[in-house]
């Protein structure tokens, strides 16, 4: 369910400080109307206190003296209250007029601790009463002192009195329902206005969030030198923000190289393709005898085949680039993948009077994919044959270094600078236009040896020093890693052998 | 016609080379672009073709530097950038024209054919120079109605002769126009050249149409 952030909010935080307004409502009623009640029981005790105390008792008869000021309030005609007395034995000894017929309950309790009772009045109004037990004083103290001097025996009188009294109890409930009332209407005057600052404040906090979604809306394919503002934003988003521009800039970069590479493709296949096209065209152009037809289609095949390993490397390269390729590792001799690598080579490097010097350590073995070792050892030989100085030496070595296996092949004649050397691993670096084919090293075939080196978890180096040797250091570990970086080996099985097949063509072809 | 060509890939040079040479055009190549530059100075050619990517010196900086040293020699860039921007910075460092790769040999042909007329203030491809009808495009020469058959290097004589009607062209310039540095003639090839000319365009009494300065050179005129 696809719900607002805003919306759900703004929900959970009403609903949240709505109970806390409601619960605090409460207990502060509950607190009040305690308060109230204490104060009410404490005005009926108060009340009832001086007539207790005006209770007299001698010789078991109880005396009331109740002043016309203690019965006043029993005695009013609206809205009286009510008094009860009874002895010990039930019997009553005072009820005030206002009870009429009815009669007030006794109630548990004594002097200090006093019972109270809710209850109904007889008139029908609600009231609360008072209630206890307790002994009124020895009324005739000097009769005592006399009877005693005189010897005639006297009995302590110990008779003990009910008293109940009841009020009404509308100096409770009155201000208990205005406060009531209050707490009422200031909750809801509260959450109103706790409803509209929330709605306010979510909806000012989050608008750079929705700012940020136009934003990101308005992203498209087409143009992505876009980036998202978020200056304003609060630091919970701005991440969100920073991410988005860095992902953004990365597929910038992506469709920029993607974008030159195709470019450089286009390049490199429609300078052949001229080539192909115009020997045709200048072929057919006139009669001709069978031998000049001839020669015009050797050239045309051998431009194709050129371009052909081209194509080949390059689909290749994608390959292995998008961690296509599957690497299957196998206990292989290093000495004996050179060697076979080099066989294809062979009659090149004689026709261009190459001295071939050899060091092969016949004993290094690497546990690697023989197919891709294949294809790197023949892309650095024969770049070392094709770009060796005619009547120069190419050198070839293997040896087990701190690294692994390690392939060490050099060539003199080198053109390339220590410096120019370095873009050798780009895609068709030419380095100034000026260096097409004095740029020996350029092209695909040594960015198709990194990239396969580093899926089999090994490294190239080149060194180069310009006029001297060209120097191609290639690092094998002698087992491959188990978890190979960029080759999560879904289908495709083994590297078209065409690609390494191919007759050493000419450089990669220049316009 | 004398022409130029500079690009570093070898069999679209050799075709080229083919192809114009078979056009009746006398064609230098070579593959990079300090040794195009000191071709492109040390001789007067009808068309230059350069190709931009080359090395050692690139395209447009031959270019630039042909057009510093005062050179108004006609350049077609063949390149196999085509974008816009490309195309405009070749024009504005001084090209005449522009052709991408990959190309209609035919096309190149046209393009090169235009430049030279160019060079020589002639917008027509046919030249007529009294009851002399030249066309540049099929290469085909008619004298007083009659189509006269010629040989590449005659057309390419009377072709230089009549783009500079009733002007002296010297010897060396003849020699300059018809021989490619490959050539090892002696310069009296021109004076046998212009004799087989004069056989075929100026036989069965039609009045002469070249004029011998002697010492000096030729110049093709209509019979007053």
């Amino acid at each position: 369910m696809i719900r607002s952030l805003r919306g759900v909010l703004l929900l959970e935080t009403i609903l949240g400080s709505a109970s806390v307004v409601l619960v605090s409502g409460v207990v502060l009623y509950f607190l009040v109307e305690s308060v109230l009640i204490r104060r009410f029981d404490r005005s009926l005790l108060d009340y009832v206190i001086p007539m207790v105390a005006s209770m007299e008792q001698e010789q078991d008869v109880v005396d009331l003296d109740f002043s016309e000021t203690d019965l006043r309030e029993v005695k009013r005609l609206e809205n009286p209250a009510y008094l009860h007395v009874w002895l010990d034995d039930g019997s009553e000894l005072y009820r005030s007029a206002s009870l009429g017929a009815a009669n007030l309950e006794p109630i548990e309790g004594s002097r200090e601790a006093p019972g109270f009772r809710w209850l109904t009045l007889p008139d029908g109004r609600p009231g609360r009463a008072i209630g206890f037990t307790f002994m009124p004083r020895e009324g005739g103290a000097k009769k005592k002192l006399r009877a005693l001097e005189a010897g005639i025996p006297w009995k302590d009188s110990k008779r003990k009195v009910m008293v109940a009294f009841a009020r009404d109890t509308a100096s409770i409930t009155a201000p208990l329902s205005r406060i009531g009332l209050l707490l009422g209407c200031v909750s809801v005057v509260a959450m109103l206005i706790t409803a509209g600052f929330l709605w306010w404040t979510i909806r000012r906090n989050l608008r750079p969030l929705s700012r940020l979604a136009t934003q990101i809306s308005r992203l498209d394919g087409a143009d992505l030198s876009a980036r998202l503002e978020a200056l304003d934003a609060p630091l919970e988003v701005r991440p969100i923000a920073d991410r988005m521009n860095e992902f953004l800039r990365r597929l910038e970069a992506a469709f920029v190289r993607e974008r030159s590479l195709s470019a450089d493709v286009a390049h490199e296949l429609r300078t052949p393709l001229a080539g192909i096209r115009s020997t045709i065209e200048v072929a057919l152009s006139q009669r001709r005898a069978a031998g000049e037809h001839e020669e015009a289609l050797r050239e045309c095949l051998g431009i194709t085949l050129a371009m052909q390993s081209m194509v080949e490397k390059l689909l290749l390269l994608a390959r292995v680039e998008a961690g296509q390729a599957r690497v299957d590792p196998r206990p292989v001799l290093l000495a004996e993948q050179v060697l076979s690598a080099w066989e294809m080579l062979e009659s090149a490097s004689a026709a261009r009077g190459l001295h071939v010097e050899w060091a092969l350590r016949p004993d290094v073995e690497v546990a690697t994919d023989p197919a891709f070792l294949h294809i790197v050892l023949h892309n650095v030989l024969e770049n070392a044959v094709e770009y060796a100085d005619r009547g120069g030496t190419v050198r070839i070595e293997t040896a087990a270094g701190p690294r692994g296996a390690e392939v060490l092949v050099r060539n003199t004649g080198s053109k390339l600078t220590a410096e120019e050397a370095q873009h050798a691993f780009e895609r068709f670096w030419r380095g100034d236009a000026a260096h097409s084919s004095a740029c020996a090293h350029c092209g695909i075939g040594l960015v198709l040896v990194k990239n396969i080196a580093q899926a089999l978890g090994g490294t190239v180096e080149v060194r180069s020093e310009a006029g001297g040797w060209f120097e191609v250091r290639l690092s094998i570990p002698q087992s491959l890693p188990t978890n190979t970086p960029g080759t999560p080996r879904p289908e495709y099985a083994s590297p078209p052998a065409g690609s390494c097949g191919s007759p050493p063509g000419r450089p990669p072809a220049r316009g | 016609m004398r022409v130029l060509v500079v690009e570093d890939y070898l069999p679209l040079r050799k075709s080229i080379m083919q192809g114009l040479r078979e056009a009746a055009f006398v064609v230098d190549a070579c593959g990079d672009g300090e040794e195009g530059l000191w071709y492109a100075t040390s001789n007067d050619y009808d068309a230059v073709v350069l190709d931009l990517m080359l090395p050692r010196l690139d395209g447009l900086s031959v270019l630039r530097r042909l057009r510093q040293a005062g050179s108004a020699v006609h350049v077609l860039i063949l390149t196999a950038k085509d974008g816009l921007d490309d195309r405009v910075q070749g024009i504005n460092s001084g090209a005449d024209d522009y052709l991408v790769k990959p190309f209609a040999f035919e096309e190149l042909l046209a393009r090169v054919r235009a430049l030279v007329r160019r060079k020589y203030g002639s917008k027509s491809p046919v030249i007529r120079v009294g009851d002399l009808e030249i066309d540049t495009t099929a290469r085909r020469v008619r004298r007083a109605g009659r189509s006269v058959e010629l040989t590449a290097r005659e057309y390419s004589l009377l072709e230089l002769l009549a783009l500079r009607a009733g002007q002296l062209v010297t010897r060396p310039q003849i020699w300059e126009h018809l021989y490619d540095f490959a050539s090892e003639t002696s310069s009296n090839v021109v004076d046998v050249y212009v004799g087989y000319l004069r056989r075929k365009l100026e036989g069965e009494g039609l009045p002469r149409l070249i004029q011998t300065r002697r010492g000096e050179g030729y110049l093709l005129e209509a019979p007053s």
